[in-house]
């Protein structure tokens, strides 16, 4: 059931994918990225990770405003009243779909006061918990995790935050003069 | 640092409570910092705490002190050496005939005490972090805090106030 459910998914991520390659609209383009991302969600609350599932679909939101932000600039498109009817019931059905994957992932969670460790001894919480003392030597469990069970995971999370503050760093720059000549040939071509 | 009678920043109490308490927050990022590894703490609140002193110094003593203080250079040179130094840390394990990331101190000098040298490259890993942190938090903060907009013949721009020297004007 799950497998037919997720292969399904993969299927509209990859027709998602071809329409936000092919279509000449913008906005269109932008909306079907967003379709994926919601779709990747979807698939983490059905393998049993509902909080991944939220922090991809916090991301994807993210996305989708900066994304539509940036391009909505260059083609805009007038709505008519019938077709913001349409758009609302499709939110609506697309909402409660999404709104039944969830609460069959809230039903799969282990039951109040009975952690996942109780139930399979040799999880990976019971081994942070019973051994990290003696196989790192550091009392404080969370940086024994962060620093050396999921070291990898730290390094990743810094090069993120490099990256994002040296282009942070590099977009507020004020001696950069070269965008402004960029503007004046877009107003040009207009 | 600046006499107290200077028209910058804020007032004198201000700047005087600034001086007082300044030291005692560096001195706690400090703590936070390297014991990590026994206390609840890492570097990342270290960094955190760091980046506060100077965003402090900015908000008081105005944005020329801390320009003097650490500048806008030694910021970068301090991020991006604390980014290589994490990576080279990691690397040495492999040196020593280990994993990429594992942890090769704890395996040369077992502990099972709660010194304070113990946990092996835990301890490195947090200092490298915290400074990390702190540096790009810091840059952050400036880049922001020395913009400016003012009206040049009826257009208005954004400038950078970092070069001019405010004090000869007032």
């Amino acid at each position: 059931m799950i497998e037919l459910l997720i292969s399904m998914l993969i299927l509209f991520m990859i027709i998602g994918a071809i329409i936000a390659l092919e279509t000449t609209d913008l906005l269109s383009a932008v909306i079907s990225v967003g379709a994926i991302g919601v779709a990747v969600s979807i698939c983490f609350l059905l393998v049993g990770a509902p909080d991944i599932a939220s922090t991809q679909l916090v991301v994807e939101v993210l996305t989708i405003i900066i994304l539509i932000r940036a391009t909505i600039r260059h083609d805009l498109i007038t709505i008519d009243g019938d077709r913001e009817f349409f758009g609302l019931t499709v939110t609506l059905a697309l909402l409660f779909v999404f709104f039944l994957f969830g609460l069959k992932a809230f039903w799969n969670l282990p039951e109040f006061g009975k952690p996942a460790m109780t139930q399979f001894p040799d999880c990976a919480s019971s081994r942070y918990l019973t051994k990290s003392f003696q196989e790192t030597g550091s009392r404080n469990i969370l940086v024994s995790i962060i620093f050396d069970y999921r070291g990898v995971d730290t390094f990743g999370e810094l090069c993120i935050l490099f990256a994002g503050i040296w282009g942070a760093f590099a977009i507020m720059r004020v001696q950069s003069r070269k965008k402004k000549a960029g503007e004046k040939t877009n107003e040009d071509k207009q | 640092m600046k006499t107290n009678n200077d028209k910058h920043g804020m007032s004198l109490i201000v700047k005087n409570t600034a001086k007082m308490v300044m030291g005692l927050i560096f001195l706690f990022g400090i703590y936070l910092t390297l014991y990590g590894h026994i206390t609840p703490a890492s570097g990342f609140s270290g960094g955190v705490v760091f980046a506060c002193v100077f965003i402090l110094m900015t908000l008081a003593f105005g944005k020329d002190v801390v320009l003097n203080t650490l500048g806008k250079t030694t910021a970068y040179i301090l991020n991006c050496s604390a980014a290589l130094l994490f990576l080279l840390i990691a690397n040495l394990s492999i040196l020593f005939g280990g994993k990429f990331f594992e942890n090769f101190l704890a395996k040369l000098f077992p502990s099972t005490n709660h010194d304070f040298f113990s946990a092996g490259c835990i301890p490195l890993y947090n200092l490298v972090v915290a400074i990390n942190i702190g540096a790009g938090l810091f840059m952050v903060f400036i880049i922001l805090a020395v913009r400016r907009v003012v009206e040049i013949g009826g257009k208005r721009r954004l400038i950078s106030t970092e070069f001019f020297d405010t004090t000869e004007r007032k």
